[in-house]
């Protein structure tokens, strides 16, 4: 069904809708800097956490370090993936959106967009003051396949979490509950890549680069497809 | 490779670990029961005719409210 | 499913022999396992509840698929009712894994992949029946619940295979027994649990299953009760 309509529109028809969809999540959230703000914050309010939680002294850090990265990074991000639907329910927008004449996982697709966007932001962030906070050389190169996969993955099963979440009575909250579970296999696969590029001794060598990508096509296509029924009204 | 095991010390294991398994299944099954019963006593009471109310003047628009089936 | 009383009560008391039978076997025929005794007896439910977990929620997947595709509550109901039974028995399965290994491996807990699945699995799981309890509108908790019954179960695997590769350098307790091969009044033995255990979780997914419908009936009812009163 979402195919036939696909070819209908054409390619560039289809972009366009894509663009559009996105560049209103980009307009709203540069406007209100929510999301992006509280994401920040809070990502390098955790990474000073850990810093007072674990006695993370040098001779560790390889070990630990990539977990401790990881960790706040998406206990940042969660906290802002929820918010574009939060806002759209708020705002009552979510109907309008609808009813659009936009093709439906087209709506999939610029969310996914929007959040990866978000945590790309987080991770530019915070990658750099994990290094230096904690005395870390970490080369950008190897670690870019890492994060984009992680980022596929994590905004992937997020943007699809976070729209049945806004309907819930406990709202935001539901969605770590959510995510968390699910997302393991990628919080695995992320930490032990990044201890991999990063020279942790003890990081396991298994092709985590395929497992990211396994399982963001898997969770890609399985949002794209069910989507719509999570904003059905 | 486990160690050697004392195996009189085990048996309590063993038997909580039964027990467990007994307690868990047999504890829901009560309390489907439970649950059931109440479900049942709710649906004979929902069924039931309406008390009869104040007597009504004019016509009856409840004879023609639909049922949702 | 089964509607009628009747079956239900035979299916009932097919599963109460079969578990009869199945306790007997494990007390008093199966022989001792050389290695870890008397306790090595954990082996044959602990094995049975977690295959009979992992039945509940490939049938919470199908319904959930059927459900989206049809849209008939009645499917629904039945992956509410298959969801519960899984937590259930994948909370005893965790429960009594760790009564397990405390004896044999003197931990009560170890983080081998089976393990942690089934952990990573009961916050699936329980994260399901948190969405449905949360969320208002029971069409849409049908929606949302079709969903994550489909997310979850797919992601069994991906989890199985990334926290193996994770502990491939760990030597994790084994669950070894003094025979590679399982001799075969164990293998037997393993047979009629799983059988009885499956028997039982169909008994408890039935009438859970009716329970579900019922209260699904009661709140139509009562939401027409409403309805009139209000219009009346």
């Amino acid at each position: 069904m979402t195919g036939a309509l696909t070819a209908d529109l054409g390619w560039r028809a289809y972009a366009r809708q894509l663009y559009a969809l996105m560049a209103k999540d980009v307009i709203v959230e540069r406007r209100t800097k929510d999301a992006i703000t509280a994401m920040l914050v809070f990502s390098l309010l955790v990474l000073v956490t850990f810093n007072f939680a674990l006695d993370l002294r040098a001779e560790i850090m390889p070990a630990v370090g990539p977990g401790v990265l990881w960790t706040a990074v998406v206990l940042g991000s969660t906290l802002g993936l929820g918010r574009t639907f939060a806002v759209e329910r708020d705002q009552g927008t979510l109907d309008g959106l609808l009813m659009a004449p936009v093709d439906r996982s087209a709506l999939y697709f610029a969310k996914l967009l929007a959040n990866m966007l978000l945590m790309a932001a987080v991770l530019l962030v915070s990658v750099p003051v994990y290094a230096a906070l904690f005395n870390v050389a970490v080369r950008p190169l190897p670690l870019l396949a890492i994060v984009v996969l992680g980022i596929v993955g994590f905004a992937a099963v997020g943007t699809l979490f976070s729209a049945m979440a806004a309907h819930t009575r406990a709202r935001e909250v539901m969605l770590p509950i959510l995510l968390f579970p699910v997302t393991v296999p990628i919080l695995i696969g992320v930490v032990q890549a990044t201890g991999l590029a990063l020279g942790n001794p003890a990081a396991r060598d298994m092709p985590w680069l395929s497992l990211l990508l396994g399982f963001d096509a898997m969770y890609v296509s399985l949002g794209a497809v069910t989507f719509e029924h999570a904003l059905e009204e | 490779m486990p160690e050697a095991v004392d195996p009189m010390a085990s048996v309590g294991y063993l038997i909580a670990a039964g027990a467990a398994t007994v307690v868990g299944i047999g504890g829901y099954a009560l309390l489907l029961w439970r649950w059931i019963r109440e479900a049942r006593v709710r649906r004979a009471r929902l069924q039931a005719p309406a008390a009869p109310g104040p007597a009504p003047v004019g016509p009856q628009p409840r004879a023609e409210a639909s049922r949702l089936s | 499913m089964l509607t009628s009383a009747g079956a239900r009560r035979a299916l009932v008391w097919i599963a109460a022999i079969a578990s009869a039978v199945s306790a007997a076997m494990i007390v008093f025929y199966v022989p001792n396992d050389r290695v870890q005794g008397v306790v090595q007896r954990i082996f044959y439910f602990h094995l049975a509840l977690a295959w009979v977990a992992y039945l509940a929620f490939f049938l919470v997947l199908v319904a959930s698929v059927v459900y989206l595709v049809s849209r008939d509550l009645r499917w629904d109901a039945f992956a509410r009712a298959s969801a519960e039974l899984g937590v259930l028995f994948t909370t005893l399965v965790l429960i009594v894994g760790s009564l397990w290994g405390k004896p044999i491996w003197n931990t009560w807990w170890t983080w081998d992949p089976r393990l942690t699945t089934t952990l990573v699995l009961w916050f699936i799981y329980v994260a399901y029946l948190m969405l449905r309890a949360y969320t208002p509108d029971v069409e849409r908790g049908a929606r949302f619940g079709a969903i994550l019954g489909i997310v979850g179960f797919v992601d069994v695997p991906i989890v199985h295979f990334s926290v193996q590769w994770w502990r491939s350098l760990h030597p994790d307790p084994v669950f070894a027994r003094s025979d590679p091969q399982l001799p075969t009044p164990m293998i037997v033995t393993l047979l009629v649990t799983i059988a009885a255990m499956t028997l039982v979780f169909c008994a408890l997914l039935t009438y859970r299953t009716m329970l579900e419908r019922m209260r699904d009936d009661n709140r139509a009812l009562e939401d027409d009760e409403v309805g009139e009163r209000v219009y009346a």
